[in-house]
């Protein structure tokens, strides 16, 4: 079994990653949606840590990829972060949604002089909007290095993070180790669903905003 | 050379520990102080990552303290509890500092809400740094609370004040402390180093005396 594979699995065992495609989650941003995923639930499960670095490892070294440090977005990205620093023995640092109010804290927080002109690669757990991402990447960038790599360990493949990421400039290119695509493919060899709740997931991927109104109207009048 | 000779000096070098006498620091706390420590500056060097890694251990190993979790403060202890739990293989949380405010977020992470995967574990705290004790005394009273053990916090680095050691002893049961670092352990190095001039040693011997007095004593 590929490792991809594996951690969508291993994701749905655990409760990692949550399908629900008859009593959708309302997402923060007030919409249904057949998914959850919080990757913070991996971090019992020290062989996952490892699967993952080794995962991101192979497509910087497959691709070839420059990166002087790598950079963890925080909180839930830096721990996989960690964990492929290490493994790479590259430097690290981490990144805040914003910076903080007090004393010596930066927005990226674990260096001491500008990493002008170094490559970061960016760690996320996930990429969902791609608003937090994004702003990440402009935070790393703010301080003179160059972003053009957010790796994730999921990516929900929504137009909308995917349109940011390319508007960049320069663009930003972002790798998973695990797709929606991906995540269905390892549901089904586990009938997970019946053929009707399939449906609906894949239905999810085509229109993704549109799909809470139209399968769960009533969700949205209360 | 002792692990903890090699920390502090290097962690002088890199400015991990800074000395400001005469424009002290703010401390988060709201406590003004001529000593600022910042522990995430090692991040940029991976050996030490490890050599953090491979300090706890060996307390481990040489203590013979049981270990099942091992828990890391949100955020600055989240990197050091990554690196040594991958070093021993063992589960994985953090602690934020607390609940509030926080809507979805549990106050700890990498377990679900409603589990009891905790139940009767026994966790290892890492804190990069030990200064009053409040964020430790808050995140190990969230991991008994989750019914985990947690007697141990490990640190790199430890002021040792009185206010601290009183709080981890206070507690039922007492959680102990380990450091890589002691404050003393470093001023005793960068004393007998060209680190600090003679009335920058002088003002930290002052200050030491008493540390949270210090800054009304010179109008800062």
């Amino acid at each position: 079994m590929d490792y991809q594979k594996k951690i969508a699995k291993f994701g749905l065992e655990i409760g990692a990653i949550k399908l629900r495609p008859s009593d959708p989650f309302k997402w923060a941003s007030g919409y249904f949606m057949p998914i959850y995923n919080d990757n913070r639930m991996f971090l019992w499960y020290s062989e996952y840590r490892r699967l993952f670095a080794e995962g991101f490892a192979k497509i910087v070294k497959d691709e070839n990829i420059d990166c002087d440090i790598i950079a963890g977005t925080s909180t839930a990205g830096v721990s996989p972060c960690v964990t492929l620093s290490d493994l790479l023995m590259k430097p690290l640092v981490y990144v805040r949604n914003k910076p903080n109010t007090h004393g010596m804290e930066k927005q990226m927080e674990g260096m001491n002089v500008k990493p002008s002109g170094k490559k970061v690669l960016l760690i996320e757990d996930l990429i969902s909007t791609g608003g937090s991402s994004i702003a990440a990447v402009n935070a790393v960038r703010a301080e003179g290095a160059d972003c053009n790599y957010c790796f994730s360990i999921f990516n929900y493949g929504l137009e909308k993070a995917e349109s940011a990421f390319q508007n960049l400039e320069p663009l930003c290119q972002t790798r998973s180790l695990l797709t929606y695509k991906i995540l269905l493919d390892a549901a089904k060899e586990e009938n997970y669903f019946n053929k009707k709740e399939f449906e609906l997931l894949e239905e999810w991927e085509s229109d993704p905003f549109g799909w809470g109104k139209k399968h769960f109207p009533q969700k949205y009048n209360n | 050379m002792d692990y903890h000779k090699k920390i502090a000096k290097f962690g002088l070098d890199i400015g991990a520990v800074k000395v400001r006498p005469t424009k002290p620091f703010n401390w988060v706390a709201g406590d003004i102080m001529p000593v600022y420590n910042d522990n995430r500056l090692f991040l940029e060097h991976p050996s030490y990552r490890r050599l953090f890694a491979e300090c706890f251990a060996k307390i481990i190993s040489d203590e013979n303290i049981a270990c099942d979790v091992i828990a890391g403060t949100a955020n600055s202890g989240i990197p050091f509890s990554t690196t040594l739990a991958d070093l021993l293989e063992k589960p994985l949380i953090y602690v934020r500092k607390n609940s509030k405010g926080h809507g979805m977020e549990n106050q700890i992470e990498g377990i679900d809400s409603e589990s009891d995967l905790l139940r009767d574990k026994n966790v290892i705290l890492i804190k990069d740094l030990i200064s009053t004790g409040e964020t430790s005394m808050n995140a190990i009273n969230a991991i008994r609370n989750k019914n985990g053990n947690c007697n141990y916090c490990f640190s790199i680095f430890d002021y040792e004040f009185p206010v601290s050691k009183n709080d981890f002893e206070s507690l039922n049961p007492p959680c102990q402390v380990r450091s890589l670092l002691t404050y003393d352990q470093l001023f005793e190095v960068a004393k007998n180093s060209d680190y600090f001039n003679k009335q920058e040693i002088q003002l930290l011997e002052e200050w030491r005396k008493d540390p949270f007095n210090w800054s009304k004593k010179y109008n800062f």
